[in-house]
C-alpha cells in the first residue's frame, strides 16, 4: 500500500521542491473579523445543540401541567422545589445513585484502559500466528445484537452467583470485551510512526518497556477518548444495571431516573427533568476536564513526524 | 464472524509489510505470503527465536482479551447461535426446528422485511450524514481559541442525552404537529405535517436525531486531527497549499485510519440502532411500522412475544449483513486508508 | 448485596451456557451447576424476594408494610423495586435463568403468559385466605380451578371528559344509560359546537379493551370459556367503521395526531384541551388531571343496565414463583399486604384502589382530592359492572398489540377495514 499521491506534498521532497519556487507567506491564520465570525458560527451551533437542555431546565422549574404545553425555553416562573424533592425521592436518594454510578464507571474506565490498550498494542504492533483470525473474531464480537446474548449472559453470571453485584458490569471490562475500544486504539496506534518504537527496541527495550514508555505516552489522546467514552456510556447504561441489580441501594443513575416514570398513575416529570439535568453535570465536567487532557497530551508528547 | 473470514491480516490487522525496513523479519501466519522468507518443509515460515519471542509477547498482551472471549463472550454467542435453530420461549426448553426460523423470516414475515427496509434506509442515510457533520465540526474546532474546550463539551451534550426519556418528549416538542419546527415553518407560510407521527416522515426525524448526536465520531476525529504533526502542516503551508488543498492532500489522508474506523463502527452501530426508535415510537416501531428498526423488531420478538429462537436467528442474519458490509469496507480500505506505520 | 441467592433448579440454559463456556475453555465435559431437582422441604422461615414496579410513594409504602411483616415474625424479605420501564424484560430474563423472585407483581395482561407456561405457583397449593376480596375480583387471577394471582389493586376503564371545555360549549357529558351511537352523536356535537376547534373524543379504535366493552354491550363475551374469540368479524367491522366515520367527519383526531399522542399522556389531545373526551383507565385519569388545568370528570363508558359491559379490572396482582423455595412464606406476605389492616393503612392507595371493601372503607378519608373521583368512580363501577367470564387467555397481550397495529393501519389508510378484520381473525385462529 502506498501513500496517497497527494500526501507527498507533505514529505521532505515536496517541501524542498516548494522552496525552489518563490516563497509565499503563510496564509494569515486569524483576523479579528474571522474570529468573530467563527465565534458567531459556534454559538449558533451550540444553541441548536443545547436547546433540549434549556428546555429541560425550564421544564424542571415550572408546574407539572405547564411542562408539555410549549416548546419554549423561557419559564413562566421559577420554582426550584423539584430539585430537593427529586433528590430525596426513592430513598436512598439521588446522591447514592450518583455515587453508585461513579463506582461502576471508575471500575469500567480502569478496566477498559488496561485491557483494551494491551490487546490493541498486540494487534497494532506485534506479529504472532493467527493474528488475522483473532482480529476478525474481535470485530465479529461486535456484530451480534446484545439482546440475544443477554439471557445466556445472565445465566452465566447467575451460575457463578454474580447477579446482584457490580461484578457483571465491571469485570468484563477488565477482560477487554469492549471490542470498540480495542479497534479504536489499534487505529490510533497504527497512525504512530513505527520508527519511534523501533528506535526503542534497538536500544534494547523489551516489549513491555516499549509499550509502556513509548507507546502509551504517544496514545494519550486515544486513551483519553477511551476513558471519556467508557465513562459516559457506562454512566448512561440502563439495560445492564436493570438486569443485574435489584437492590434500590445499589441502583445507578439511569435506574434511579426511570423510577420517576410510573405506568400506574403519576409520573413526576418535573423531578425527572430536574434530576436528569443534575445527573448530566458530572459527565459534563468529566468531559470538560478530559478535553484538556486530550489537548495537553498532544502538546506535551510533541509528536515528531 | 464466521461470515467474515476474508478479512485477512494484511488489511485488518494492522500489520504493515514494512518490506523495505526488515526483509529478514517475516510476518508469521496471517496468510499473505512474504517473499524471501525461510520456510520449513511444510511450507510454513520458520520462526527465529526473536519471532517466537514476539509471538509470545503478542499472546501475552492479548491474554485478558482471550480470557474474556472464552469465558464471557463466546459462550453466550454460541448459545444464541444454537437457539437460532430452535423454538425457544424462555419458559420451556428449546426445541430444535432446524432452519425454520430462517425460512420464516424471508418467506412469511412481512414485518421482518419492513424492518430490513427501515434499517437499510437508516444506515445509508444516517451514517454518511452523521460522519460528515462530525468531521465538519471537528475541523471547525481544531484550532487554538479561547473557550474551545467549552464549545467542544457543549457540542457533545446532545450525545450525552443518549437514550434518556427526555429525548422522546423533546422530539415530540420539536417535530410534532404543533412543534417548534412547524411553528417556524408557519412563519413562512408552510403548514407542516406532524413529522414524528406521519409514516412518511417519522423515520426522517430519527435520522435527524442520529445526525444531531454526532458527538462520539466528532471527538474521535478531533483526537485524530490533534495527532497530525504540526510540521507536516507547516511544510504544506510553506509549499503554498491553501486551506482547502491542505485539507485534501495532507489532513484527510492522515486522518483516514480514523475515518475508516468511524465508517466501520458507525455502520455497525447503525445496523444495531435500537434506542432512538424505541424511545421515540414508545417501543412499537410505529406509526404503522415506519420506524420498525431491525433490532427493535428482534427485541419485540424475543422479549415481547417470547420467540427468542426467532430473535436469535434474526440476530445472526444481521451478523451476516454487517459482516458483508464490514468486509467490503476492509477490502475497499486498501485503496484509501493510509497508515503512519507504513512507508 | 443479595443474601438470598440460591441454587437453581432445572436450568437448561445455565447448563448450556456454562457448557459452552467450559467446552471452549477446554475444561472438560459435563459441566453445569448442581441440580437439586426440587425435592427440598420448604422452610417457611427461609428468606424471600419480592419484586414490583413502582414509584416513590409505592416503594416506601411497600417497604414499610413488608418490614412490619418481617418484624411480626415473617421471613426476611429482600425487596426489589423496579422501574416500569424494563420490568418485563428483566422478569423474562429471570424466567429464562430460573431465577425469578418469590413474590412478583404481575399485570393482568401478562399473568396468563406466565401462568400458562408454568412459571407461577397455583395458589391453591398454599394456605391463603382470599375471602375478603370483592367478588368478581377474587377470581380475576384464576384459570379454571387454579389461581395464579391475588389482585393487589383494581382499576377500570372510564369515559373522561373535560368539564371546562364542555361547559364552554354548553354540551352535557353522556350520563346514565347511553350507547356507542350516542358517543358518535356526542363527538360530532362537540366538533360542530366548537366550530371545528375541538375533537369530540380521542381515537379509541385501537384499544382492544374498548372493543371488548363494545362486544359485551350486546350481552355477549369477547372470549369463549375455552379462550377462543367469541366476537365476530361483523363486530370488528362495525367497530372500525364506527371510528372511521368519526375520523371522516372530524369528530376524532386524524391518524397523525393520534399517533403523536400514543404513549404520551401529557401530550394527548384531552390533556392539551384539543379533545373534549377520552377513554382512560382510572389511574390515567389521575395522571391526566395532574397535567392539565382543566377540570376533568370520569363517568361510565357506554352503558346499558341490562348488560353492563364494564368489569372491575386488576391493575396489578401478586403472584408466587413456581420455583419459590418458600411458597408458604410468600403466601403469608401476600396475605399480609392484602388483608392486614395495618398494611392497608400503610399502603393507602399508593398501589391503586384496593381490592377489598374493608380496605376501601378504611381508606375513605385518607385519599387525596385528586384521587377521590377515581375512588368514587370505582364504587360506581362496582355497582354497574359484570365480571369477565374468564381470565385473559395466553396470547392476549399479543392480540392486543396486533389490534392496535391494525387499527392504526386502517386509520392511516394503509389497510382497508376488511383487510384488518381478516388479519385479526387469521391471527387469532392461526
Amino acid at each position: 500500500m502506498t501513500a496517497p499521491a497527494a500526501l507527498r506534498t507533505a514529505d521532505p521532497q515536496g517541501a524542498r521542491a516548494a522552496r525552489a519556487r518563490p516563497a509565499k507567506r503563510p496564509t494569515k491564520r486569524s483576523t479579528p473579523l474571522r474570529t468573530i465570525a467563527w465565534h458567531g458560527l459556534m454559538v449558533l451551533i451550540c444553541v441548536v445543540s443545547i436547546y433540549p437542555l434549556l428546555w429541560m431546565a425550564r421544564s424542571s422549574v415550572v408546574p407539572e401541567n405547564e411542562i408539555f404545553s410549549s416548546p419554549s425555553v423561557i419559564p413562566s416562573g421559577i420554582d426550584l422545589s423539584n430539585y430537593p424533592a427529586g433528590w430525596v425521592a426513592n430513598p436512598p436518594g439521588f446522591g447514592q445513585f450518583m455515587l453508585n454510578s461513579f463506582v461502576i464507571c471508575v471500575g469500567a474506565v480502569l478496566g477498559n484502559l488496561i485491557a483494551c490498550t494491551l490487546a490493541a498494542y498486540a494487534f497494532a504492533r506485534l506479529r504472532f500466528p493467527l493474528k488475522g483470525l483473532w482480529f476478525t473474531v474481535m470485530l465479529g464480537t461486535m456484530m451480534l445484537p446484545g439482546h440475544v446474548t443477554l439471557i445466556p449472559q445472565y445465566a452465566l453470571f447467575s451460575a457463578i452467583d454474580w447477579v446482584g453485584t457490580y461484578l457483571p458490569l465491571i469485570v468484563p471490562k477488565f477482560l477487554a470485551t469492549d471490542a470498540f475500544f480495542i479497534f479504536l486504539l489499534v487505529q490510533f496506534m497504527r497512525g504512530i510512526p513505527r520508527e519511534l518504537d523501533e528506535a526503542a527496541e534497538i536500544d534494547g527495550a523489551g516489549r513491555w518497556r516499549t509499550f509502556r514508555s513509548v507507546m502509551l505516552p504517544l496514545t494519550v489522546p486515544a486513551l483519553a477518548t477511551t476513558a471519556v467514552f467508557t465513562f459516559i456510556w457506562t454512566y448512561e447504561d440502563f439495560l445492564g444495571p436493570l438486569i443485574y441489580l435489584s437492590d434500590l441501594n445499589a441502583y445507578p443513575v439511569p435506574l434511579g431516573l426511570r423510577m420517576f416514570v410510573n405506568a400506574m398513575g403519576n409520573s413526576s416529570y418535573g423531578q425527572l427533568f430536574a434530576m436528569s439535568l443534575l445527573s448530566l453535570l458530572p459527565v459534563f465536567v468529566t468531559f470538560l476536564l478530559f478535553q484538556r487532557k486530550l489537548i495537553q497530551g498532544i502538546a506535551t508528547t510533541g509528536l515528531k513526524g | 464472524m464466521r461470515s467474515s473470514p476474508t478479512l485477512k491480516a494484511d488489511q485488518t490487522a494492522p500489520e504493515a509489510t514494512a518490506a523495505g525496513r526488515s526483509a529478514a523479519r517475516v510476518r508469521p501466519g496471517g496468510g499473505a505470503p512474504s517473499g524471501g522468507a525461510a520456510r520449513d518443509r511444510a511450507g510454513r515460515p520458520r520462526r527465529s527465536p526473536r519471532q517466537r519471542g514476539e509471538a509470545r509477547a503478542g499472546y501475552l498482551f492479548l491474554l485478558p482479551w482471550f480470557i474474556g472471549l472464552v469465558g464471557l463472550v463466546l459462550g453466550p454467542m454460541l448459545v444464541s447461535a444454537y437457539l437460532s435453530f430452535t423454538e425457544y420461549d424462555l419458559f420451556n426448553d428449546p426445541v430444535w426446528v432446524g432452519l425454520d426460523n430462517y425460512r420464516t423470516m424471508f418467506t412469511d414475515d412481512p414485518r421482518y422485511l419492513q424492518s430490513l427496509r427501515v434499517t437499510f434506509t437508516y444506515v445509508l442515510a444516517a451514517v454518511p450524514l452523521r460522519l460528515a457533520v462530525a468531521l465538519g465540526l471537528a475541523l471547525l474546532m481544531n484550532r487554538a481559541v479561547r473557550g474551545m474546550s467549552f464549545y467542544r463539551a457543549v457540542l457533545y451534550l446532545p450525545s450525552l442525552l443518549g437514550g434518556s426519556v427526555a429525548i422522546a418528549v423533546l422530539w415530540r416538542q420539536l417535530f410534532g404537529g404543533e412543534g417548534a419546527v412547524n411553528q417556524i415553518l408557519a412563519l413562512v407560510g408552510i403548514d407542516g405535517p406532524s413529522w414524528i407521527s406521519s409514516p412518511d416522515t417519522s423515520l426522517l426525524t430519527i435520522i435527524v436525531l442520529a445526525v444531531w448526536q454526532f458527538g462520539s465520531p466528532m471527538v474521535i476525529f478531533l483526537a485524530g486531527l490533534r495527532q497530525i504533526p504540526q510540521e507536516v502542516l507547516e511544510a504544506a503551508t510553506v509549499d503554498g497549499a491553501g486551506a482547502v488543498r491542505r485539507f485534501f492532500s495532507v489532513v484527510l489522508p492522515l486522518l483516514t485510519p480514523l475515518v475508516f474506523f468511524n465508517v466501520i463502527m458507525q455502520t455497525i452501530v447503525a445496523f444495531q440502532a435500537f434506542t432512538p426508535s424505541f424511545i421515540i415510537s414508545n417501543g412499537t416501531g410505529g406509526p404503522v411500522d415506519s420506524t420498525l428498526f431491525y433490532t427493535l423488531y428482534l427485541y419485540i420478538k424475543g422479549f415481547g412475544e417470547f420467540e427468542m429462537g426467532y430473535a436469535s436467528a434474526m440476530a445472526w442474519v444481521l451478523v451476516a449483513i454487517i459482516a458483508v458490509f464490514t468486509a467490503v469496507n476492509f477490502l475497499g480500505a486498501r485503496r484509501w486508508v493510509f497508515y503512519g506505520d507504513e512507508s | 448485596m443479595k443474601s438470598t441467592r440460591r441454587t437453581h433448579r432445572h436450568a437448561p440454559l445455565i447448563a448450556l451456557t456454562t457448557c459452552a463456556a467450559l467446552t471452549l475453555a477446554a475444561c472438560g465435559v459435563g459441566g453445569g451447576p448442581d441440580d437439586p431437582g426440587g425435592g427440598e422441604a420448604a422452610d417457611p422461615s427461609a428468606p424471600i424476594r419480592a419484586a414490583w414496579w413502582g414509584e416513590d410513594n409505592q416503594n416506601q409504602a411497600l417497604d414499610e408494610a413488608i418490614s412490619a411483616f418481617t418484624e411480626a415474625g415473617g421471613p426476611a424479605v429482600s425487596v426489589e423495586p423496579q422501574p416500569w420501564d424494563g420490568y418485563w424484560d428483566k422478569l423474562a430474563t429471570q424466567v429464562a435463568g430460573r431465577d425469578i423472585p418469590d413474590v412478583v407483581m404481575q399485570a393482568a395482561s401478562q399473568l396468563p403468559t406466565y401462568a400458562g407456561r408454568d412459571a407461577l405457583l397455583d395458589l391453591s397449593e398454599v394456605d391463603l385466605d382470599l375471602s375478603g376480596l370483592d367478588e368478581g375480583i377474587r377470581d380475576f387471577g384464576s384459570i379454571g380451578d387454579q389461581t395464579f394471582g391475588v389482585v393487589a389493586a383494581t382499576n377500570a376503564t372510564g369515559f373522561v371528559t373535560n368539564a371546562d371545555l364542555l361547559g364552554e360549549l354548553g354540551i352535557a357529558a353522556p350520563e346514565g344509560e347511553w350507547t356507542w351511537d350516542d358517543l358518535v352523536a356526542f363527538a360530532n356535537e362537540v366538533r360542530t359546537g366548537s366550530g371545528g376547534e375541538a375533537w369530540g373524543v380521542q381515537d379509541g379504535s385501537g384499544d382492544m379493551i374498548l372493543f371488548i366493552l363494545y362486544v359485551r354491550d350486546s350481552g355477549r363475551e369477547f372470549y369463549n370459556d375455552d379462550g377462543t374469540i367469541n366476537a365476530t368479524a361483523d363486530d370488528l367491522r362495525n367497530w372500525f367503521q364506527l371510528w372511521a366515520d368519526m375520523r371522516e367527519s372530524g369528530a376524532i383526531p386524524p391518524a397523525e395526531a393520534t399517533a403523536e399522542a400514543s404513549g404520551n399522556l401529557p401530550g394527548s389531545p384531552l390533556a392539551t384541551g384539543r379533545a373534549a373526551a377520552s377513554f382512560a383507565w382510572t389511574q390515567d385519569y389521575v395522571a391526566l388531571q395532574s397535567v392539565t388545568d382543566s377540570a376533568l370528570d370520569i363517568g361510565l363508558p357506554p352503558y346499558n343496565a341490562e348488560n353492563p359491559s364494564l368489569w372491575i379490572n386488576a391493575a396489578s396482582l401478586w403472584s408466587i414463583s413456581a420455583w419459590s423455595q418458600n411458597p408458604q412464606g410468600s403466601a403469608d406476605l401476600i396475605d399480609h399486604l392484602v388483608n392486614d389492616p395495618e398494611a392497608i393503612e400503610t399502603l393507602g392507595v399508593s398501589l391503586g384502589i384496593p381490592p377489598t371493601a374493608a380496605a376501601r372503607e378504611q381508606l375513605v378519608d385518607v385519599v387525596s382530592d385528586q384521587e377521590r373521583p377515581a375512588v368514587e368512580y370505582m364504587d360506581l363501577v362496582a355497582a354497574n359492572s359484570r365480571p369477565l367470564n374468564r381470565l385473559w387467555p395466553d396470547g392476549f397481550a399479543d392480540s392486543r398489540t396486533l389490534f392496535g397495529q391494525l387499527a392504526e393501519s386502517v386509520a392511516f389508510g394503509q389497510m382497508t377495514i376488511d383487510e384488518a378484520v381478516d388479519a385479526f381473525f387469521a391471527d387469532a385462529e392461526g
